[in-house]
């Protein structure tokens, strides 16, 4: 599960820190602060990831965002100073993660610890070709294990806390990507990555196999290197000298006294390091592909209600940005969900929404105590609102469809985990009383989906006092956890080409704590 | 000064107390409404505040206002000191980094009590720039805060009365005095403003007192501003070059702390404050050897009477000419040692603290 997002380089944002993804996660900030940057980061890699790239960025997508290209989208100052754009992320609990996500691997699952977390960095470089990645760095419990590249076609160099490793085969990154963000690796026969492990494997299990006495049959044996817990340099010497089970290997590591900064047994432990890096990229790729993948956005403006809409009778499963589809998307749902909707809609407006039509055009009708109306024929604000609660209802509902299956050629991956919902500005010509009964329906949402124990994350840009009150009023009143909420400033002022930023968290009160006075005041310079 | 409601003010309506608490919390919303204070609060006291005061059309949307936003009215982060009012006694505490007054409401009694802070510093040309300070503080920090307070000169050595007529009077009062030191680690004299006026009686009053770090105010006034006066007498004009000769070396910030400025370093000082004085006005001497003349110190000591000057003084009332550039912002942006930087940031915190005050356009209350 990603837990906190670190963006360097990107527009503004020259550096982040790390920013917490919370189920609740709320941007603020003046305009053009690189809030927006943030937010529409998950964009850009949601554009990115169901294409087939020559390098891992789709710089603009007119359904999205527009980044313009990596020269236009990188920070002035670390344009100058020749600084890459670069994202970090934390992942926590990836052992959990497991259940919701498998990479099917001849039925091998990864061999992670229980309570590994992982601190990934990624950079991005541009050359004439366009942008590719030059490093990974990986870092879980105890080592730091850094892939790299000086440039696009050179070999991979590999280091674990900061040591190089010499790597017997020459392996290359491939940047082109589909359905993933990492480039992968590759062996200088064009084998693909499986192979790379395999062989890197092979070269590992013939490193030992060759120190281990000629009778030694099955090389199998050597495997349980693969199992063992090798994070600690010393425990693994340890057990290479004492527990291992081909005992003329131990032998050998005690008769030529090898110690922890022994040659042949850097080899043996960057061989090790490498296959771990390995699943944990391929981990880590298949995270991040459908952490962003799973993105679903609402843009500021909404669509006008129209008092007809012509039909087409799609099966639609999303709320698109604008909420030009909505009459369609209620018009899918099935009896069980539209019983559903309409409880939530009571619930937050107070009021129904059901389609009404025949012969290829329907209208949104509204329902409430005092009649029913097309949504044209009442304020702006309900087009405004609509998509939003709509969406908002979609996310917490369990009565559809979540998992996917995506053919990821040589691996398979299951995916059944929740989404991130971006919103910005969902407030836009909403009056306060709306304004409030959204945050409402973010928290009624927020809890929904813990119920379903589904890691969604709502992002939501805004500008709304009232939105902010609201969360914390819920929060005195214990209808939302402190913990499930982070409020995230950006500040830029004129002086400055880049961004700050901080989080914020309320007390139990529901009052935020730090809170910089008059933030929301109209002479705040 | 912010004021901070405690849920102790919460009482039985029948309670023969209930006015009384009614009445401070009025004076106080009152007093918040008309930019002179800030206002925050436990929520439930809040809540009854605003229930209280529900037919009042000032004050029930001050206090509607506190509750609907009470997550973002906290007590700011920036602000170090306030008060609370609580049901009963004095007393004072430290809480999540902030210096607590903690004053019970019957001391609010009277709308006297309420009245924005007066600030007393020696005379009130002192007051302008303490206020040019705040501002700078202000600036400095981009902290969007609003002030008030009344400025009162202190009459020069009678400042301790000054403050002791004015809390008696009901005024809340912050005074701000220099410290007399000639020297770094000169002990201050029984009847230094600095120590009478930390003896004001002020227990059950609203009372909160700074030392500068300097000899006296004019020391705090950047050089650059000195620059901007008229120099147009050959008099001042030679003042000005032996003064100058005392700024920008190894020496000066151990110096220009404690330089007289008004008056300069005089011969009879020696036997007044002793031998750190002594050492002080050589040090002086030192950075500008051509006015000994050639002598060594001790011998151009021997020579002098003692009303006649060590090291001439700057300008005989510096702040009188700046106090009315400093009002209209006629100056430019302060070029600051490092004493007087951390003494602006200490000034400045101190009456941010003891002066914020709502700001009627903002929506923040």
């Amino acid at each position: 599960m990603i837990t906190a997002i670190r963006i360097e380089n990107l527009r503004s944002l020259k550096d982040t820190g790390f920013i917490q993804i919370k189920p609740l996660t709320i941007l603020l900030g003046a305009n053009s602060s690189g809030k927006s940057t943030f937010l529409r980061s998950f964009l850009l890699f949601a554009q990115s990831v169901n294409k087939q790239l020559r390098g891992p960025i789709s710089w603009f997508d007119d359904a999205m965002v527009d980044f313009g290209d990596y020269q236009t989208a990188i920070n002035a100052t670390a344009k100058e100073n020749g600084e890459p754009i670069r994202f970090s992320y934390v992942i926590d609990n990836v052992n959990d993660d497991w259940r919701d996500f498998r990479i099917y691997d001849f039925g091998r699952r990864p061999r992670f610890r229980k309570d590994v977390r992982l601190v990934v960095t990624i950079s991005f470089v541009y050359d004439s070709g366009g942008t590719f990645i030059n490093e990974v760095i990986i870092q879980d419990n105890t080592t730091t294990m850094r892939a790299f590249i000086e440039k696009r076609n050179s070999q991979v160099q590999f280091e674990v806390d900061g040591n190089e490793v010499e790597m017997e085969e020459k392996l290359k990154w491939n940047s082109a990507t589909y359905h993933s963000i990492l480039p992968s690796f590759e062996h200088r026969n064009k084998e693909t990555e499986v192979r790379v492990g395999e062989i890197t494997e092979d070269a590992m299990v013939s490193f030992v196999a060759n120190r281990c006495s000629s009778r030694l049959q099955k090389l199998e044996r050597i495997d349980v290197l693969r199992y063992h817990n090798y994070d600690d340099k010393k425990k693994l010497l340890s057990y290479l000298k004492n527990n291992f089970p081909i005992k003329s290997f131990s032998n050998y590591v005690k008769d030529n006294n090898w110690r922890t900064n022994s040659h042949e047994f850097q080899t043996l432990y960057g061989y090790l390091c490498f296959l771990r890096y390995m699943e944990y990229a391929m981990f880590v790729d298949g995270q991040l592909t459908h952490f962003y993948d799973r993105s679903s956005y609402i843009a500021p403006a909404r669509a006008e209600g129209n008092r007809y809409y012509r039909t087409q009778g799609l099966q639609i499963e999303d709320i698109d940005p604008y909420g030009r589809n909505l009459q369609e998307f209620i018009s899918s749902l099935d009896t069980e969900q539209k019983a559903s909707y309409q409880k939530y809609l009571l619930k937050i407006l107070g009021l129904s929404v059901d389609t009404v039509g025949e012969e290829g055009h329907h209208s949104i009708v509204l329902s409430s105590e005092i009649g029913k109306f097309n949504l044209a024929d009442v304020g702006f604000g309900y087009s405004q609102i609509l998509p939003i609660i709509t969406k908002l209802w979609y996310l917490a509902e369990d009565k559809k469809k979540m998992h996917r299956i995506d053919d990821f050629g040589y691996f398979y991956m299951e995916y059944v985990g929740g989404v991130n919902a971006l919103m910005e500005q969902p407030e836009l010509h909403l009056h306060p009383a709306y304004q409030a009964k959204i945050a409402d329906a973010f928290m009624s949402t927020v809890e929904k989906m813990k119920e379903q124990k589904r890691q969604s994350n709502l992002i939501v840009e805004t500008h709304s006092e009232t939105i902010i009150n609201r969360i914390g009023r819920r929060i005195r009143e214990g209808l939302m956890r402190i913990d499930d909420v982070n409020i995230v400033i950006f500040n830029k002022t004129l002086q400055d080409d880049h961004t700050t930023v901080e989080e914020y968290s309320y007390n139990g009160n529901g009052q935020i704590k730090n809170w910089p006075f008059g933030f929301f005041d109209p002479d705040k310079d | 000064m912010l004021f901070y409601l405690t849920d102790s003010l919460i009482v039985d309506k029948s309670t023969p107390e209930f006015p009384a608490i009614r009445r401070a919390v009025k004076y106080l919303a009152m007093a918040v409404f008309e930019s002179k204070h800030l206002l925050r609060g436990d929520y439930q006291v809040l809540r009854y505040m605003e229930e209280e005061f529900s037919g009042d059309k000032e004050l029930y949307p001050l206090f509607h206002q506190l509750v609907s936003k009470y997550s973002t009215y906290t007590v700011p982060d920036d602000i170090c000191r306030y008060v609370e009012v609580v049901y009963s006694g004095y007393d004072e505490i430290s809480r999540d980094g902030h210096q607590i007054r903690q004053i019970p409401f019957s001391y609010f009694n009277d709308s006297k009590k309420v009245q924005e802070m007066t600030v007393i510093a020696e005379d009130l040309c002192d007051c302008v720039f303490l206020e040019y300070v705040l501002k700078w503080y202000i600036s400095q920090n981009h902290l969007p805060y609003n002030y008030n307070f009344a400025s009162q000169g202190g009459g020069g050595s009678r400042i301790d009365f000054a403050v002791t007529n004015s809390l008696n009077s009901g005024n809340m009062v912050t005074c701000i005095t220099d410290s007399d030191q000639r020297y770094e680690g000169m002990k201050p004299r029984a009847h230094d403003n600095c120590v009478t006026c930390g003896k004001v009686k002020a227990k059950d009053k609203i009372y909160y007192f700074l030392v500068l770090p300097v000899l006296e105010v004019e020391n705090l006034v950047p050089l650059n501003h000195y620059e901007a006066l008229s120099w147009k007498y050959e008099i001042n004009r030679k003042d000005r070059e032996a003064f100058k000769k005392l700024c920008g070396n190894q020496f000066s910030e151990q110096i220009l702390p404690y330089f007289d400025i008004k008056e300069g370093l005089k011969k009879g000082h020696i036997a007044q404050y002793g031998k750190g004085f002594s050492d002080y006005a050589e040090m002086c001497c030192t950075c500008n050897p051509k006015i000994m003349e050639g002598k060594d110190f001790d011998e151009y000591i021997d020579e002098l009477e003692d009303k006649d000057l060590i090291y001439p003084r700057l300008r005989k009332r510096p702040m009188a000419e700046l106090a009315p550039m400093y009002k209209n912002g006629n100056v430019d942006e302060p070029e600051l040692m490092s004493f007087q930087f951390n003494a602006w940031m200490e000034v400045g915190a101190l009456l941010l603290d003891t002066t914020c005050a709502r700001n009627k356009e903002a929506i923040t209350g």
